[in-house]
């Protein structure tokens, strides 16, 4: 295991920038999780990492290896790809034992440390099968058990979760960060799936058009996310526009919202939908801290443990509010509905 | 641990390191000379020998002498004014326009019977026994059809049995045309197969949906859906039609005479390499010329 | 009024539709089977019905030398014209199947360049090159064995080129990277991956080119000298002259090889794909 080092890495096909300015350095055992939507550069900055994709500049090491300009077979680094790329003609056992042949490995160690390997992936009991005759998890695990059974400096996983069904995709997450946490392993995860990002991962990276949005824990992300793109992909905040006159935020058509914590001036507010209240008819007295619009129920669908809804504003725009359930269906706003919805200046975030 | 393995990794990373900037995508110029070899074999047998028999087309003919240098168009010119030749190529162009127009028609429900079979073993059997025929070679299927149309053949046995009289059939043009489409449906049947299993069956079941027949489904919906096959199953008869060699000499006999036979007689026994050459583009020609043709008419029909 | 009812009726159109589709293709298989059925006649001269069954006539069709010879020289060629179209079509493949780039179509279409030559065109052809080659260099090419197998081998290559594209075109480009993430070299993971998963197409191409090579007979028809004759031809000379059931026990014994090995080769790669 080893500390993995990114700098300014550019990736450039003729005119087209697929990633730029790219600079992130990884601890040991740390797992960074790549987020962002398709084409954002995520998966060509993991191949720029596992050596398939050469950057047209900046250096990648690994610990103190400078392994900018190694083939993809000296790097020793571990893959998961999101098709698994299990060799078909060589069953579990040969899959995982085919790194170590590479290398060199006896025999005898072969064995042995194939055998550990599908243990910790709780597959001891197939490794004679054939790939083909695997479940889609089974496959995913020898694909984890392959990449892990060479000790790679860093592990690099492609969207591992994305061919499993919803279930089996929650188990796997689990069950991956607990091997990785186990081993100390550095982790690279590419993902364009927010959730399992937030869950999975020490750090994320959020990237868009070939660029570093914001680098952060799940909470930093979540909680201050640096900018408009990075509040509206991760956990979908609503965004007003506007300008901020000192301690109050001053919309388009006039309306007057308090701000808290600090001067700093910003023309954009975004708010978590699970942090507005939702209250029918016109709100009685607010608390000077408190902000408040007026609007009518377009929306409501019904999710079970939550109740979404879209609400206009009288200026036209749209907020989507999300309530818990509250165990009763008569009294929940209808569409049509006038409604006050409110939210603590605190819960403002200033972009 | 892992001591051991990346230490021979690293000592290979030395030796990566020392090259060029590039790491995946190096050493790739090597690989774009393997197809060299196979395109060397077809340049130089094939289509440099196809080079020379055009410039043999256009060579004065000496007997006992190979290229005589000239250049004339005399080779044509005999072509074109010898009705003999000119009455082969009628056949020719006569029995592949039938032979394809009646394979066509009997590969059209053959092959959307195949493609709607749903009972997956059966239809792989089936294609199988298509494929498997085209495969046997030209000379014992054609032997075939000669057990099938001989005097006392197969079919004449049944007339017999059933009290007409035996009559000829082999060595007729009629002969010739039924070998050939029996030899020339499996490339039409596959062609054909093959598109319309990518037609989506919920098209068909759309159109049935909104009150068309059966038959009026397969003639509105399948049929103009299948036209790229249909066009390609054509232009591909054709082309093996046009340029069939053993069932006419075998089924159509000695009098009877298309283009294949023809140049192969020039060529070899006549020896008169000219004129067997300016036979051979004459009949690529009207070959091209003929797909280039249908493909067009059957544009136009399915267009309506 | 009707007196059938409209399911009956489309189940009465079902029936005769698949009626007419079996129909068409008994007369696809009818004459193959015919020749089988002629070839174990008791009566030489071949009349329906047969007077009685023998095996007679494998014999006799062993004892005839062009049928022996013929058949050996067409193993001969086919085996050889085979391998080499594997050794030329391979590598094309293994580029082409895989890498994208200007050109690729072009060279593609080269490799697949004999298959839209007419046989009796491209034999002339090749005819003629081989002789003028001779006296050019005195090195004689037609009418011999290895004239014969690169002709051969010009129109096998293409053969084994669809086989080889097609199963290498799906062939996960994951699979390698995975390969050389594990520390695999390109060489090494040419073949202990590549070559490999591909090895049912390449069994596939070697089986379909061996066939292909084995039943032509119009470009062998130039290439072929005396006393040196492929089983076709051969085959097609004897029935200018006669039909009988000995002609008919000798393309039995074609049909049983060629569809023998085409059998084996679906088994790989379903060889209706390659047309």
């Amino acid at each position: 295991m080893s500390t993995v080092v990114l700098q300014n890495i550019e990736k450039r096909y003729g005119e087209h920038i697929a990633v730029s300015d790219f600079n992130l350095s990884i601890g040991q055992g740390e797992l960074v999780a790549l987020l962002g939507p398709s084409g954002c550069g995520k998966t060509t900055t993991l191949r720029m990492v596992a050596g398939f994709v050469d950057a047209t500049a900046g250096s990648i090491t690994f610990g103190d290896r400078d392994v900018t300009l190694l083939a993809p077979y000296h790097r020793n680094t571990g893959m998961v790809f999101q098709s698994y790329a299990l060799f078909p003609h060589l069953n579990v056992a040969e899959n995982v034992a085919f790194g170590l042949r590479r290398r060199g490995v006896s025999r005898a160690d072969i064995e042995k440390r194939v055998a550990v390997a599908l243990d910790r992936v709780r597959l001891g009991a197939l490794k004679d099968r054939m790939p083909k005759n695997l479940s889609g998890g089974q496959q995913q695990r020898v694909a984890l058990a392959r990449a892990l059974v060479i000790e790679p400096d860093v592990l690099l996983l492609d969207e591992p979760l994305s061919n499993l069904d919803a279930k089996l995709r929650e188990e796997m997450r689990v069950e991956i960060r607990q091997i990785q946490q186990s081993l100390g392993l550095t982790t690279i995860f590419v993902t364009h799936d927010q959730e399992e990002a937030l869950s999975v991962a020490d750090r994320l990276v959020v990237m868009n058009v070939g660029r570093i949005e914001q680098i952060g824990t799940p909470f930093e992300l979540y909680e201050k996310p640096g900018t408009e793109f990075v509040a509206t992909f991760i956990g979908g905040a609503n965004i007003l526009k506007g300008r901020s006159e000192g301690a109050v935020f001053v919309l388009a058509d006039g309306t007057r919202l308090p701000l808290a914590g600090g001067d700093k001036p910003c023309s954009v507010l975004g708010i978590r939908p699970e942090r507005i209240t939702i209250t029918a008819g016109r709100a009685a007295a607010l608390g000077a801290d408190t902000c408040s619009l007026v609007g009518k129920i377009a929306v409501r669908t019904y999710l079970g443990a939550v109740v979404e809804y879209i609400v206009t504003l009288a200026s036209g725009e749209t907020l989507r509010v999300r309530e818990q359930g509250r165990g009763s269906a008569h009294d929940l706003p209808k569409p049509g509905d006038a409604v006050t919805l409110t939210w603590p200046a605190a819960a403002s975030i200033r972009l | 641990m892992g001591a051991a393995s990346s230490s021979s990794l690293a000592s290979g990373a030395a030796v990566g390191a020392s090259r060029t900037r590039s790491a995946a995508g190096r050493r790739v110029g090597a690989e774009y000379l393997m197809p060299a070899p196979g395109m060397l074999l077809v340049a130089l047998f094939l289509l440099l020998p196809l080079a020379l028999m055009l410039r043999f087309s256009f060579d004065h003919f000496s007997p006992g002498e190979l290229l005589t240098g000239a250049f004339t168009f005399e080779n044509y010119q005999k072509f074109f004014s010898d009705g003999f030749y000119q009455r082969v190529l009628g056949t020719t162009v006569f029995v592949s326009l039938v032979t394809t127009a009646l394979c066509l028609v009997m590969a059209l429900p053959l092959s959307y019977y195949i493609s709607r079979l749903d009972h997956p073993r059966l239809k792989s059997t089936l294609i199988i026994l298509v494929v498997l025929p085209l495969l046997m070679g030209n000379a014992v299927r054609t032997a075939g059809w000669m057990v099938m149309l001989g005097d006392r053949g197969v079919v004449n046995s049944i007339f017999v049995a059933l009290g007409f009289s035996a009559r000829t059939i082999l060595y007729t043009p009629t002969a010739v045309i039924i070998g050939l489409t029996s030899v020339l449906l499996p490339f039409m049947v596959i062609t054909l197969q093959s598109v319309m299993e990518g037609i989506d069956r919920r098209i068909e079941e759309a159109a049935l949906n909104l009150g068309a027949g059966p038959l009026t489904t397969f003639m509105k919906v399948v049929i103009p859906l299948a036209m790229p096959g249909i066009v390609a199953g054509t232009v591909l008869c054709l082309i093996l039609s046009m340029n069939a060699y053993a069932t006419p000499v075998l089924i159509g006999g000695p009098k009877f005479h298309m283009m294949a036979p023809t140049i192969y007689d020039q060529v070899t026994q006549g020896a008169n390499w000219p004129f067997g050459s300016a036979l051979a583009f004459v009949l690529m020609t009207v070959t091209v010329i003929l797909t280039i043709a249908s493909s067009l008419v059957i544009a136009r029909m399915s267009n309506r | 009024m009707s007196v059938l009812s409209d399911r009956s009726l489309r189940r009465l159109g079902r029936w005769s539709f698949s009626g007419l589709a079996l129909a068409i293709f008994a007369f696809l298989i009818l004459p193959l089977v015919c020749v089988i059925w002629v070839a174990f006649f008791a009566n030489k001269i071949v009349s329906f019905p047969p007077e009685g069954y023998t095996i007679d006539w494998f014999k006799n069709a062993l004892a005839v030398a062009s049928f022996r010879d013929g058949f050996l020289l067409s193993l001969r060629v086919s085996a050889l014209a085979s391998l080499s179209a594997l050794a030329l079509g391979i590598p094309a493949a293994l580029l082409i199947g895989r890498r994208q780039f200007p050109g690729r179509s072009a060279i593609m279409g080269l490799l697949m360049s004999p298959l839209v030559v007419p046989g009796i065109v491209g034999g002339a052809a090749i005819y003629m090159f081989f002789i003028e080659w001779e006296v050019a260099t005195e090195i004689q090419m037609a009418a011999t064995l290895p004239g014969l197998m690169i002709a051969h081998t010009v129109i096998a290559v293409p053969w084994t080129m669809r086989v080889m594209v097609a199963s290498l075109v799906s062939l996960d480009p994951a699979l390698e990277e995975a390969s050389m993430n594990l520390g695999a070299n390109r060489w090494v993971t040419l073949f202990k991956v590549v070559l490999p998963v591909a090895r049912p197409a390449i069994v596939a191409a070697a089986l379909l080119s061996f066939v292909i090579s084995f039943i032509d007979l119009e470009l062998s028809l130039f290439l072929v000298g005396p006393g040196r004759t492929t089983l076709p031809i051969a085959i097609v000379s004897y029935l200018q002259w006669t039909l009988d059931p000995t002609i008919c026990a000798v393309a039995t014994i074609q049909i049983v090889l060629i569809g023998s090995m085409l059998l084996i080769a679906d088994r790989f790669v379903s060889i209706s794909k390659a047309f």
